[in-house]
């Protein structure tokens, strides 16, 4: 009887623990470029200065070209937010300032994942965003995670 | 090199780059024959857009008009609260090739001059021929201020419109020339200088009335300026200096220099026509300095900026402007709160003429003149923005405002006399606005 009472908590446990697991890679978002970019790792500031058009370069000084999930995604409010700590009514409203003063554009928007995929895989100058996935997977298509944004 | 040749050798640019009316135009056109030319080019236009539908109180007074800036219809504003500052805005972006991108910009909006050339406050091509350098050629919107370039767009700020003691007596939103952009930093902070030259005009309603005698047509030519802008993390520093030519015809100067001609007027009072003349704008210098940050450390958000404004002549605005704005988001809301001045320092020089009831007329007259262009004011303004939906705002917001004497530079007064003066003196006014933002 003792050791049935053990097994249901070590069940109940890893249960509880995949169910956390789980919610936590939901709530993960990878950055991710093209391995021929032989970029390894980017840190939260130099994600957010390509990520809101402050500047246009990775750091090794090869050009970068950002791309974006559909506005009003539920994928792009929460990374934004996780990323930069601000609403992402504050990011819209950056954004209409620098697009509507002619500055510059906001990252071109992608709203279909396997797309979002090829074109990361297929361009060295490319950088996205995307819900959490394997690692090894994704290195299998040239795909480099190179951050991760806690967004709860 | 002093001041007059740095303005021949701008002169000089502007002609070479400059040589007809309507370069904006001319470029729009001529991308759209180049792409009508080149069926691919009517491809992966960028277009998008903005808007504004809100309402003021801006009839709520019998004596005093609500107004978002001097380019507006005071009569046409008091009449129709929802025009104050509903606008409607359309962009077309297409990147030519990875270096070269045209913009243009159309908004429809309340103003004296709404002709479709006068609503074009874009209409440029830009190359990039790096990351650090860019030049612009055509119509751009003029950014001398923080909020300058983007004003028109209400989704883009908190506030229901842009503090009137700072951007209402700003009578040009654009400007056809150059524009020369240099930027660099790395990913801890950034540097940007910007330098441009080119030619501007406008049309203004200074006074209540909605006839011809009180719309001022003004012109600026050369115009140009040079600012600095750095940013790191959330906060960003802000200096522009900027020198605009003037000329200025306005029906009621013309009218008054017809007054003070008569030779029985220059017998007995030869310094009437000096009072006039001084008011008279031909090839005047404006010089506009500023210094602003913005600062947005976690839900706050602070803005604040100071200018000084120092003319060559008597019949302009001369004077410091400043305000202050903070505001916490609190997840869909934003509440805030504003202050801000104007402070004209002019005052009128001139002696009372002799005793003749006839020239104390004119007298009284000539010192109305500066009254309906002083801005001695300011403003506290308490508000809130609420974010509903995806790039759509709700804002609702109260200014309180204390007029000094004789100041209707922005709000002007019903009560304007054929002769003699407005008695306007310091009182208070307090009115209520709302507006829907969206971008598109």
């Amino acid at each position: 009887m003792r050791n049935i009472k053990i097994l249901c908590i070590i069940v109940c446990l890893s249960v509880s623990f995949e169910a956390w697991a789980e919610v936590a890679d939901t709530h993960t978002i990878q950055v991710i470029v093209s391995s021929q970019s032989e970029l390894t790792s980017l840190n939260r500031k130099q994600v957010m200065g390509l990520f809101l058009g402050r500047l246009r370069s990775f750091p090794n000084g090869s050009s970068a070209k950002a791309f974006d999930h559909e506005v009003g995604s539920s994928i792009r409010a929460r990374f934004f937010e996780g990323l930069t700590g601000k609403s992402i009514s504050d990011i819209d409203a950056y954004w209409a300032r620098l697009r509507y003063s002619g500055r510059a554009s906001p990252p071109k928007v992608i709203d279909n994942m396997a797309e979002i995929l090829k074109v990361v895989s297929q361009n060295q100058h490319a950088i996205a965003y995307i819900q959490r996935q394997d690692p090894a997977e994704l290195m299998l298509q040239d795909i480099v995670v190179v951050h991760t944004v806690d967004a709860n | 090199m002093n001041v007059r040749n740095i303005d021949r050798c701008f002169r000089f640019v502007l002609m070479l780059f400059m040589p007809a009316q309507g370069v904006a135009l001319g470029l729009l056109l001529g991308v759209s024959q180049f792409a009508a030319a080149n069926g691919s080019l009517l491809d992966d236009w960028d277009v998008t857009g903005f808007g504004t539908l809100g309402y003021a109180e801006s009839d709520k007074y019998d004596d005093l008009v609500l107004k978002r800036n001097i380019t507006q219809r005071s009569k046409k504003i008091e009449d129709h609260g929802w025009l104050l500052d509903s606008k409607l805005g359309l962009q077309a972006r297409k990147e030519l090739n990875p270096g070269w991108d045209v913009v243009g910009q159309i908004v429809a909006q309340e103003k004296v001059n709404n002709s479709i050339e006068n609503s074009i406050e874009m209409a440029f091509l830009r190359y990039q021929s790096d990351d650090m350098w860019s030049f612009q050629l055509g119509r751009m919107v003029l950014d001398t201020f923080i909020l300058s370039d983007h004003r028109n767009v209400g989704y883009s700020y908190h506030s229901v419109r842009p503090q009137a003691e700072f951007y209402g007596w700003i009578p040009y939103s654009n400007y056809d020339g150059l524009k020369t952009i240099f930027e660099f930093g790395d990913f801890d902070s950034s540097l940007r200088f910007e330098a441009f030259v080119g030619k501007t005009k406008s049309t203004v309603n200074i006074g209540y009335l909605g006839d011809d005698s009180s719309y001022n047509y003004v012109k600026s030519s050369p115009i140009y300026g040079a600012g600095v802008t750095w940013e790191k993390d959330e906060l960003t520093l802000r200096a522009y200096l900027a020198r605009f030519r003037f000329t200025q015809n306005t029906n009621a100067i013309n009218e008054l220099q017809e007054i003070v001609s008569d030779p029985n007027i220059q017998a007995a009072w030869p310094e009437a026509s000096v009072i006039a003349d001084d008011y008279a704008i031909e090839n005047e210098f404006v010089t506009y300095s500023s210094i602003g940050f913005s600062w947005t450390p976690g839900s706050w958000h602070l803005q604040g900026e100071f200018s000084n404004v120092t003319s060559t002549f008597f019949g302009s605005y001369d004077g410091q402007r400043a305000y202050l704005q903070i505001g916490r988001r609190f997840g869909e809301f934003l509440p805030h709160v504003a202050y801000s001045y104007s402070w004209d320092e002019r005052n009128f020089p001139y002696d009372p003429p002799p005793p003749d009831p006839l020239l104390q007329g004119l007298y009284e007259g000539l010192k109305d003149n500066l009254s309906s262009g002083t801005v001695d004011q300011s403003s506290v303004s308490l508000g809130v923005r609420w974010d509903f939906a995806s790039q759509k705002a709700l804002k609702l917001q109260c200014d309180f405002a204390t007029i000094d004497d004789n100041s209707l530079g922005i709000y002007p007064t019903q009560d304007t006399p054929e002769l003699g003066t407005r008695s306007w003196k310091k009182d208070s006014r307090s009115w209520c606005s709302t507006t829907f933002d969206w971008v598109f």
